[in-house]
């Protein structure tokens, strides 16, 4: 019951956070250099068409109204315009969003259901051929960038053996997405019940997601095996051995001490790839969140990086809050 | 009598390989343990009792290694035995209770699931079921009031008390053969402490079992054994029935320490040995006590006393003493 009241009580906190966050990126985004009105209009714009422009956008406005103005937008659904893509911020992130986050979800349940096995075993096992593996492994993911990665995968797997569809978006040109359901097209063309779309946009998703989960799986490996190996130095683990328990027994104790950490490490990075995915994304061309808040930073782009933040943000209050809630059926210490 | 010895400890020495040097723990420990009996073993912070209690089990962590000597359990050697083999052995026939149940109990799992967790790594056929079942019942006979309900509770939701009673009760449910109990009832009040000690005792007469009580508490000694065994620096020193041992002590360091006890003892004269430490980083030669020992010879610098018999059951390590039956002290 106190569960449900603290969860209660964290997603009514998540309104004021949210107010605080828009407003301090309302004045930050404002600082960002460059007009909007004088992007929109062009180098040979006149002084009257600009004025115009900003008067039809609201920039002539004082930034407190404007500021109040977005807010009552905001409230009833509307985002505002992008005035580089001419659409609305909110039809734009439903598009993009669901692209991010299939690729990053599946990415990181990919990470974590190599990585946890990966980091346990060696741990348990530190002298073997698979711990010095997988240490050569966290060292290797982490010595270079993702989108190398991405080449690499790109090079030998389309280029070279041509066993991948080409790498160019979510799904190959000449198909069609499915009916829009959720925007997640490995479920929204199951639900429609089109196996021949399911299978072409799991087939593209195989590299993106492959590059990121290698990566991802190298953080999560690393700290799987360093918290494994606490674990197993604490004394409680000794006097299990010393009582003779097996070694399943004692995998499991470890695994589940180590539990928190790990789940930390997951969610950071999960919550870290919803903006910081951006070169996978456009190497892949795939479309998502981090190249649209790329793109409208480059642009001065107002309305859509506002929209941007604050989803980030919601996101990532969810994402903690999970985490919370996590550490609460893990570890019976912690209670709220 | 032979038939009688249930463990033989023999001349085993652990060292710990630190960044400090090479800790010389253990240097020759030698006992037996015969069936029915408690063992008190006795000695000063340091001088190796639980690293002794560890090694019996050949269960020393790293960087401590036992690099000589024999456990003789069963006729077989437990320091030369395959680890799947040692594992049974450990919980099942031997049975580690250590004190600090904080630090000994794992924090996210029941303290009832715990007691079942030995039981089934000994007897997996049992299930999960009566195994807890089973825990229940130890963790009551461990004198846990309340058991049923306790045993779901994990353990910072028990006092530190309760909490070693769940040590005691995963070393005896497997109803070993031999209990090693290292400091495991120092932190009770008297009267538990009576009462698992009773129940050990209970045990141990059942089964024709036996125990070795690592213990400060010389009262718990007097009271519980039936032998005595005195460490200093890993070796032990004087061995002896418990009544000749507080009666008549013989080993200068013995005799230092039971002085030192006693209240009314009249202050014995010369320096006391109670409370001098060797460093096991750097042992003094031969005897490691002779640096401070009033009754040291040339020759004790030199060379390291043997354990020899004065009596059929009373051993000394110091040829002094043993040999001119020179009586000192307030004994
Ligand atoms: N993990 C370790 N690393 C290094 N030295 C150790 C380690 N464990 C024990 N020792 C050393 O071994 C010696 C004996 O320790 P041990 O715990 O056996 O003493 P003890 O007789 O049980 O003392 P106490 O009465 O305080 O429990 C000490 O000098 C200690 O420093
Ligand atoms: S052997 Fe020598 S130094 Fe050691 S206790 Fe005996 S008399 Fe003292
Ligand atoms: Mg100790």
């Amino acid at each position: 019951m106190t569960v449900v009241y603290y969860t209660l009580k964290r997603l009514l906190m998540l309104g004021p956070q949210l107010l605080a966050i828009s407003l301090v990126t309302f004045f930050l985004i404002r600082l960002i250099p460059g007009n909007p009105a004088a992007v929109i209009a062009g180098p040979l714009a006149t002084p009257e068409t600009l004025a115009g422009i900003e008067a039809r956008l609201g920039l002539d406005k004082p930034i407190t109204t404007q500021y109040v103005i977005f807010l009552q937008n905001s409230l009833h659904g509307d985002f505002g315009t992008s005035w580089y893509t001419s659409q609305p911020v909110l039809q734009d992130l439903l598009v993009r969003a669901p692209a991010t986050l299939e690729l990053i979800t599946w990415s990181l349940l990919l990470a974590a259901l190599i990585g946890i096995p990966l980091g346990l075993a060696s741990a348990l096992r530190p002298h073997s051929f698979l711990s010095r593996a997988t240490h050569a492994y966290g060292l290797l993911g982490g010595a270079f960038p993702d989108f190398f990665f991405a080449l690499l995968f790109i090079y030998v797997l389309f280029f070279k053996l041509n066993l991948l569809p080409a790498p160019m978006g979510r799904l190959p040109a000449n198909a069609v997405a499915p009916p829009h359901v959720t925007g997640f097209y490995l479920f929204d063309s199951a639900v429609n019940g089109d196996w021949a779309t399911f299978r072409a946009a799991a087939l593209q998703l195989i590299m993106p997601v492959g590059t990121l989960a290698f990566v991802a799986a190298g953080a999560i490996v690393k700290m799987t095996n360093a918290t494994v190996r606490d674990v197993l130095d604490a004394r409680f683990m000794a006097h299990c051995r010393a009582l003779g328990m097996t070694s399943p027994q004692i995998a499991r104790y470890a695994l589940r001490n180590s539990l928190s950490p790990v789940v930390t490490v997951i969610a950071n990075t999960y919550s870290y790839a919803l903006g910081g995915a951006v070169l996978i994304e456009t190497v892949f061309a795939w479309g998502g969140m981090g190249q649209y808040a790329v793109q409208s930073v480059l642009q001065a782009d107002y309305a859509p990086l506002q929209a941007f933040v604050l989803f980030v943000a919601a996101f990532n209050l969810l994402i903690y809050l999970a985490v919370d809630l996590i550490y609460l059926l893990i570890d019976p210490r912690v209670s709220y | 009598m032979t038939d009688d010895v249930l463990l033989r400890v023999r001349d085993v020495k652990t060292q710990f390989f630190t960044s400090r040097g090479v800790s010389s723990v253990l240097n020759g420990l030698d006992f037996e343990l015969r069936r029915g009996e408690m063992l008190g073993l006795i000695g000063e912070t340091g001088s190796g009792k639980s690293v002794a209690a560890r090694s019996i089990i050949n269960a020393v962590e790293p960087p401590g290694r036992i690099v000589a000597g024999k456990v003789l359990f069963a006729g077989r050697d437990l320091l030369r035995m395959p680890e799947p083999a040692l594992r049974e052995i450990r919980g099942r026939d031997i049975a580690l209770i250590v004190g600090d149940p904080r630090r000994h109990l794992n924090p996210l799992t029941t303290v009832g699931e715990q007691v079942a967790n030995v039981l089934l790594a000994h007897h997996p056929l049992i299930g999960k079921r009566e195994a807890f079942n089973r825990a229940v019942e130890m963790l009551r006979d461990a004198g846990l009031q309340d058991a049923e309900a306790r045993a779901r509770s994990y353990p910072h939701q028990l006092s530190g008390g309760m909490a070693q009673r769940v040590l005691i009760a995963m070393a005896l449910i497997g109803a070993p053969t031999i209990v090693l109990s290292d400091d495991a009832t120092s932190s009770l009040d008297v009267t538990i402490q009576r009462q698992v000690l009773d129940i050990m005792k209970a045990l141990i007469q059942k089964q024709n079992s036996a125990a070795i009580i690592i213990t400060h508490d010389l009262g718990v000694v007097a009271h519980y054994c039936e032998r005595v065994a005195l460490m200093y620096a890993g070796r032990i020193v004087e061995e002896a029935p418990v009544r000749t041992f507080f009666a008549n002590p013989v080993h200068p360091y013995a005799v230092s320490l039971l002085a030192s006890v006693r209240t009314h003892a009249e202050p014995s004269a010369g320096p006391s040995l109670a409370g001098v430490r060797a460093n096991p980083l750097r042992l003094p030669s031969g005897c490691p006590l002779h640096p401070s020992c009033p009754l040291a010879v040339p020759s004790c610098a030199a060379e390291a006393p043997e354990l020899v018999a004065i009596a059929s059951d009373h051993f000394v390590r110091c040829p002094v003493a043993a040999g001119g039956r020179i009586r000192v002290g307030a004994a």
